[in-house]
């Protein structure tokens, strides 16, 4: 499995910024354009949201290999499925579905083939998934750059090993910065339910972050 | 400071927006309740590194893999959308129907191929012992002749193979036959010999190992003799072979 540390030394911005649209035609035209065979249109798309599907389903996975497949397997589906598409919701909606739909079932193939780390051995304490074992490392850093890479691998460790049904909301909400309304609707639930699975992940991390807070 | 206070002004500090602005009766909260204060401290900072995550940029052959992925996805939907197309449900029966007629007919000619087939091996069986009590002599005298010649009576029986198999089948009809039996007297004939198809070209000439060197005598022009000596020439196990064995006699390698 990959880690965040492979991806930081790969030397993957962490500021890169959704690629400026050029273009103003709206997702729905360019759905519209792609279902009519227009390839370019479909090209457009991929290009608006591939960054941002590719992290999130890395923030979700923690492995990137795996993640830029399922975002693959993200835009293969919008595009079969484009004659069936409906407008009722937005756009980015209705990819950020499919993308967790995707990613969730990759966590659970993953639970059933039991791919523990080896440092994976401590079971949480509501006993859905098992979380990782990674002390702080006390020992003060000279650089602060250090510390921030040190603190950014801690978290992203300890996403990754918060219960699926916390972590979806909590990247949308915290890494990508989606409203509530939409998390709810990518998540196919209440808003409700998403502020408290979020609160609730918050707190998982809180714990786990105590030496970096 | 009540507890059902301070959770509901955690949870409005955990449903606010980075850069909201708190409300009044919040910030009185905060000013009051350490715990509270410390919540919201611990809960910005964490808010502040959890999105210092960003963006993780896919790879720059996303697209390229992308588009052949889709370009594989569509040559197999292609194929299997004209298959649908081609082979609706009725044209797929009455494919299946044609399949079934020629299946069925290929059935009933093979069936009255081997019916007849069985029919003539019954007909040759029953003539057989017939055709053998009709005529065993010819029979035994055609297969006799190739092989060996008759002279004389008295001599060794020399039972022939075809022969026997045809007694065998006449037995095994019912009918009993005399056997035929075929005599050749080989004493006096020549026994003939086999021999090997003469080459012409494989001539053995045997090396001379001898170390002794050629001489030539010549005579030039002017009547003078001369002799030129020629050095033996080896082939390197000329002469390694009978100095490293001491039995092996002079010559033999």
């Amino acid at each position: 499995m990959n880690t965040l540390t492979t991806i930081d030394e790969l030397g993957f911005s962490h500021d890169l910024q959704q690629e400026a649209l050029e273009d103003t035609t709206s997702d729905h035209a360019l759905l519209e354009a792609t279902r009519t065979g227009d390839q370019d249109a479909f090209a457009q798309l991929v290009s608006r949201y591939r960054n941002q599907i590719t992290s999130y389903i890395y923030r979700m996975t923690n492995d990137y290999d795996g993640a830029v497949d399922l975002a693959q397997e993200t835009f293969v589906r919008v595009y079969r499925a484009a004659d069936r598409y409906q407008r009722s919701y937005a756009f980015s909606t209705y990819i950020y579905r499919i993308a967790t739909n995707l990613a969730i079932s990759e966590l659970r193939k993953r639970k059933r083939r039991k791919l523990v780390s080896l440092t994976g051995f401590f079971q949480s304490t509501d006993g859905s998934e098992s979380r990782e074992f990674n002390p702080p490392d006390e020992r003060p850093l000279q650089d602060s750059e250090l510390v921030d890479t040190e603190r950014r691998n801690a978290v992203q460790k300890a996403i990754s090993t918060l219960p699926e049904k916390y972590r979806a909301p909590l990247i949308l909400r915290d890494v990508d910065g989606r409203s509530y309304d939409e998390i709810a609707k990518i998540l196919e639930t209440s808003e409700g339910t998403v502020k408290s699975r979020i609160s609730r992940a918050r707190g998982f991390l809180r714990e786990k972050m105590t030496a970096y807070l | 400071m009540s507890k059902a206070n301070c959770k509901t002004v955690r949870r409005e500090l955990d449903e606010l927006t980075p850069g909201d602005e708190y409300r009044s009766e919040v910030l009185a909260h905060l000013k009051q309740c350490s715990e509270c204060r410390e919540f919201d401290e611990k809960q910005m900072k964490l808010r502040q590194i959890v999105g210092s995550l960003g963006t993780v940029a896919a790879p720059p052959d996303f697209d390229f893999r992308l588009r052949s992925r889709l370009a594989s996805d569509n040559t197999r939907s292609a194929f299997h959308l004209g298959a649908l197309g081609l082979f609706g449900t009725r044209s797929a029966a009455v494919v299946v129907g044609l399949a079934l007629l020629i299946g069925a007919v290929v059935g009933v000619r093979y069936l009255t191929n081997r019916s007849k087939g069985n029919q003539n091996i019954a007909e040759t069986v029953g003539k057989e012992p017939a055709k053998a009590t009709e005529s065993p002599k010819p029979l035994a005298a055609k297969t006799a002749t190739p092989p060996v010649k008759q002279e004389g009576t008295e001599t060794r029986e020399t039972t022939v193979t075809a022969t026997n198999v045809s007694n065998r089948r006449t037995q095994s009809v019912g009918t009993r036959v005399k056997r035929a039996m075929a005599t050749n007297e080989s004493a006096s004939t020549q026994a003939t010999v086999i021999r090997a198809p003469e080459t012409s070209v494989d001539t053995v000439i045997p090396v001379d190992a001898s170390q002794q060197s050629l001489r030539v005598s010549l005579f030039d022009g002017r009547g003078n003799p001369r002799t030129i000596s020629v050095p033996t020439v080896t082939f390197g196990s000329q002469r390694v072979v009978p100095q490293a064995t001491s039995f092996a006699p002079k010559g033999v390698w």
